[in-house]
């Protein structure tokens, strides 16, 4: 990685600072893109200024992927065009709307949605305890995980298009072994994070049992569990989840009024 | 009080841009409520009311560039105006919800706002005057980060006393209803990332989870190192499995030469 060459570590640095800061309805990541590869192109066509607006133009169009893994695309990019200069951008538009799909489907579960379940569940789980350790340790993962972008860009840059079925069988075995990670940090949550507190007590002579306590007998975490199931087959109906947090706004009200729930 | 309303105003511009840019997670829910206490000094409310925002929005990502309600900005403004009025937790909470619904539009303005900055990128380039795409690219940035730094900054100037003699009204019926939501509403974030994770292929591991965290009390780190075990395992399995079908592969190919 030492060896990574000055303009592409340039390329990298934008890329991560600015990457997806330009997001537009009409070419999305089109603008962002163009900019972290600048220094390149710059580089790459000195000698031939109609080339350099062509390959402009070109990176100007629509682009839209997960940003933690167009790393790999613009290494790809790099080593096409280094070689093939403005012969190879025909190639290099093709390549970039053919790879945007697959990479952002894998992109998004590996890089965002397990991460984020995993040390968001723990930063929140802690948050309410009072405790920011989780805070700062999802700081370092995201920062991290951000960092793979170089050696991402030098794996698409050395290989090519050669290691992306490699490339996306490792990926997808992550994804897989990650999710297991994350199902289990959910169920932990289930467990704990969500709050149902039944209001009755329950009096015969000098025996007083909460209802939350005649729950607890009978299986601990019968109600959030239940909760949480109810939830989860309101949303596979295909109701928004800010419908869902509606109704749970209201029913935890209304249930609150009469006694019901704590 | 002055000087921590600069610095409120100031982290409500830099969340939208750590977001589309750096993503250094300081623009989580859970981190911006911290951040945010620790400026108002109360962090432990900040942690509070981000936690469960955050566990409420487990799920929601945007991916392929839908815009979802903004809970990142939403904690910090419910954390703020909670310590400005010297509210109950449960109160930001509940603010955050429409906040993070109003915010969503402006961010689908900035999108279309930012059209323009790819049009003039693409006349510059059209002119053969490259350093401007650059600074479009700074221009489009720019607009991101007013999509959370304007409403926190309207929030610091007007927020306090707009909501502060709004929240006065609300009749305790309400309130109390609202503390009962703030424990149900994690169940929400739960559910989404359920609809999203490979729940029915891997439905015994959420057992797992749940049965250490509720019947042998575990802390939530020793959960995850546990499911970091069995996904290394599993890895290691999927990978194995693929590499000796590849060499089985190319070894039927060596025969036939």
């Amino acid at each position: 990685m030492s060896k990574m060459k000055k303009v592409y570590r340039k390329v990298m640095n934008r890329w991560i600072v600015f990457g997806a800061t330009s997001l537009n309805y009409e070419k999305y990541e089109g603008l962002g893109y163009t900019y972290a590869m600048l220094p390149f192109i710059e580089e790459n066509y000195r000698d031939d200024p109609e080339g350099k607006k062509t390959a402009i133009k070109t990176q100007l169009q629509f682009f839209n992927t997960t940003p933690y893994t167009a790393p790999f695309i613009m290494g790809i990019d790099a080593g096409m065009e280094e070689s093939g200069k403005t012969a190879s951008l025909e190639a290099v538009s093709a390549l970039k709307t053919g790879l945007m799909g697959p990479l952002a489907g894998i992109g998004d579960s590996l890089f965002v949605t397990i991460p984020w379940t995993i040390f968001g569940a723990i930063a929140a789980n802690m948050a309410l305890h009072g405790n920011p350790f989780g805070v700062f340790m999802w700081i370092i993962a995201s920062i991290l995980i951000r960092l793979t972008a170089y050696p991402l860009f030098n794996a698409g840059y050395k290989s090519g298009t050669k290691m992306l079925s490699s490339i996306n069988t490792t990926l997808k075995a992550l994804t897989n072994a990650a999710s297991v990670l994350g199902l289990m940090v959910v169920g932990a949550l289930a467990a704990t994070m969500v709050k149902v507190n039944l209001a009755f007590t329950f009096k015969q002579g000098k025996l007083t049992m909460t209802g939350n306590s005649i729950l607890d007998q009978i299986m601990p975490g019968l109600l959030p569990a239940a909760v949480v199931a109810g939830i989860y087959y309101l949303l596979g109906k295909k109701i928004k989840p800010v419908y869902v947090i509606l109704i749970v706004l209201v029913v935890s009200v209304a249930l609150n009024a009469m006694h019901i729930l704590a | 009080m002055i000087l921590r309303n600069i610095l409120v105003v100031i982290y409500g511009f830099i969340i939208n841009f750590d977001k589309e840019g750096p993503k250094l997670g300081i623009s989580q829910p859970v981190v911006a409520g911290f951040i945010t206490g620790l400026i108002m000094g109360d962090a432990e409310t900040g942690l509070y009311i981000g936690g469960t925002l955050q566990l409420m929005t487990l799920g929601i990502t945007s991916f392929g560039g839908a815009s979802v309600p903004d809970y990142q900005t939403a904690a910090l403004i419910g954390t703020y105006l909670t310590l400005a009025t010297h509210q109950k937790a449960a109160i930001g909470i509940t603010l955050a919800i429409p906040i993070a619904l109003l915010i969503v539009q402006v961010d689908v303005l900035k999108w279309s706002a930012n059209i323009f900055c790819q049009q003039k990128a693409e006349k510059y380039a059209e002119q053969g005057n490259y350093r401007m795409i650059n600074w479009m690219q700074y221009l489009a940035t720019l607009m991101t980060s007013c999509v959370s730094g304007i409403p926190v900054l309207l929030t610091v100037i007007l927020g306090p006393q707009i909501v502060g003699s709004f929240i006065n009204y609300i009749p305790a019926w309400l309130s109390g209803g609202l503390k009962t939501a703030a424990g149900i509403l994690p169940a929400v974030g739960i559910g989404m990332l359920l609809q999203y994770l490979p729940t029915r292929d891997y439905f015994s591991y959420i057992i797992i989870g749940f049965v250490l965290a509720i019947y042998l009390k575990m802390p939530i780190i020793g959960i995850s190192l546990i499911g970091f075990a069995i996904a290394l395992l599993l890895y290691k399995n999927q990978t194995k499995g693929s590499e000796s079908g590849q060499a089985a592969v190319e070894g039927s190919a060596d025969e036939d030469e």
